[in-house]
């Protein structure tokens, strides 16, 4: 299954979505990765599967926590 | 040794805290939130867990509120100086440690006013309607502590939230002396701040403090830095926690206040009170009896007090005192114990008093042997 990345400024923020994603029956795995814009420098990643995408972040931004583009 | 100087630091720590620590510098030894291989993501879990740990047991909003700091000295005053802006006014009580008032009169020489609420033991009708006749049309916040560490006095913090709400006003609450012992639930509690440190009630290690926010208002950085986030930005993230972590968070010491936070829960904070309030009893009922010692409150009880107690042997030096309960092997702090205004609440600014705090560590034959020592001296 095609995974896509759901971007987050921080660690804490991004366990917390982790926490959202995966209480919600959905799998995700987080990792750190470096924002390729060179605006933020190193952010971390949400890995959804794509069809999931938008259920996801749609979590995430309900529970307060901006995503990045 | 009998260690009855709990209120300066819990002594000793609950047995896994040093396993804790060992398997932190071991296991989870990278700089949290930094680099992105297995240990670092490991470090970013445990400070994760310790913070979602801390979230539950005071009823946060969320993990993201709990901010840690170096201390809770540090907490208070990233809230003094990240709230108050010239003009502002505070209300204290008069029963402040001085990690209260030292930042207040700093922050006094940029405009910023103070006045004092007296406390009332005993008498939370009377000690809100103190807070009360304080508020002035520029009173921006009531900063106080919920306990006083010298006397064990407890201010009626949920019906002074419930003042500071009716007004408009932020609230901001010291629980140094009483986090892990007395009930503090954000869920009930209408403080906006409530700052903590690791080492006291919560069992952790010194070096690390608690700011619990609850409320969505920005505040005013005192420190910035490198916070592992957006590091192209150069100026601070301005979401929580990070905006008010800047530095390399202390893993080893919060690795042990999410075991001193687990030990709690185990043995229910609800225990843990009952058992220390059994024991400053039993000393304060047998300190009461002795006709050469002086006690300074009513008998503590959980409702108006925490459990500790300040006393003086009459005619001596309350650091005379601590001298010899110190070469009989029992340990106290004597003096004025950083808060310089509650000794002169009291009336006790030039004696001093000596104070005993037990633990959940403290048995009752340790009271017994205190109470003989101090018998014969």
């Amino acid at each position: 299954m095609e995974k896509t990345a759901i971007k987050i400024g921080s660690s804490t923020l991004a366990m917390r979505a982790c926490e959202i994603v995966r209480n919600s029956g959905m799998e995700c795995e987080l990792r750190k990765l470096s924002d390729s814009s060179g605006k933020y420098g190193c952010l971390y990643a949400i890995y959804v599967d794509s069809e999931n995408r938008w259920r996801a972040e749609s979590m995430i931004r309900s529970a307060g926590i901006m995503v990045l583009p | 040794m009998i260690y009855l100087d709990n209120a300066a630091t819990t002594w000793p720590k609950p047995r896994d805290t040093v396993q804790a620590m060992n398997d932190a510098v071991i296991n989870s030894g990278a700089n949290p939130g930094r680099g992105s291989y297995d240990m670092a993501m490991r470090s970013s879990e445990l400070v994760y867990k310790c913070r979602c740990s801390a979230a539950e047991f005071f009823g946060a909003k969320s993990p993201e509120y709990v901010i840690f700091t170096p201390s809770c000295t540090h907490s208070i005053n990233y809230v003094l100086k990240g709230v108050l802006k010239t003009g502002d006014h505070v209300i204290i009580s008069n029963l402040e440690h001085n990690a209260v008032t030292r930042p207040l009169m700093q922050l006094a020489k940029r405009g910023i006013q103070f006045s004092t609420a007296k406390v009332h033991e005993c008498n939370p009708e009377d000690t809100v309607a103190e807070f009360r006749r304080q508020l002035r049309r520029n009173t921006k916040m009531i900063f106080c502590t919920h306990a006083s560490n010298a006397f064990g006095i407890k201010l009626p913090i949920y019906e002074i939230g419930e003042l500071a709400a009716r007004n408009g006003i932020l609230f901001g609450v010291d629980c140094a002396q009483s986090g892990g012992t007395a009930e503090i639930d954000l869920k009930k509690l209408r403080a906006d701040y409530i700052c903590l440190p690791a080492h006291k009630g919560l069992y952790g290690t010194m070096g690390l403090g608690l700011l619990i926010i609850n409320n969505d208002m920005q505040l005013a950085t005192v420190v910035e830095g490198g916070t592992g986030s957006l590091s192209g930005l150069n100026t601070q993230p301005d979401f929580l926690p990070d905006r008010l972590e800047s530095g390399t968070l202390n893993v080893l010491s919060i690795a042990a206040l999410d075991t001193g936070l687990r030990f709690i829960n185990e043995v229910s904070r609800e225990r843990i009170e009952r058992h220390e309030f059994r024991l400053i009893n039993m000393a304060y009922d047998a300190i009461a009896e002795n006709e050469k010692c002086v006690l300074y409150t009513a008998k503590p009880s959980a409702e108006t007090h925490v459990p500790l107690l300040s006393f003086n042997i009459k005619d001596t030096p309350s650091d005379e005192i601590a001298q010899k309960l110190g070469k009989k092997g029992i340990a106290v702090r004597a003096g004025l114990h950083c808060a310089g205004d509650a000794h002169r609440a009291m009336g006790t600014q030039k004696s001093g008093t000596v104070r005993i705090c037990p633990s959940a560590f403290t048995n009752t034959s340790e009271i017994k042997q205190f109470l003989s020592v101090l018998e014969e001296i």
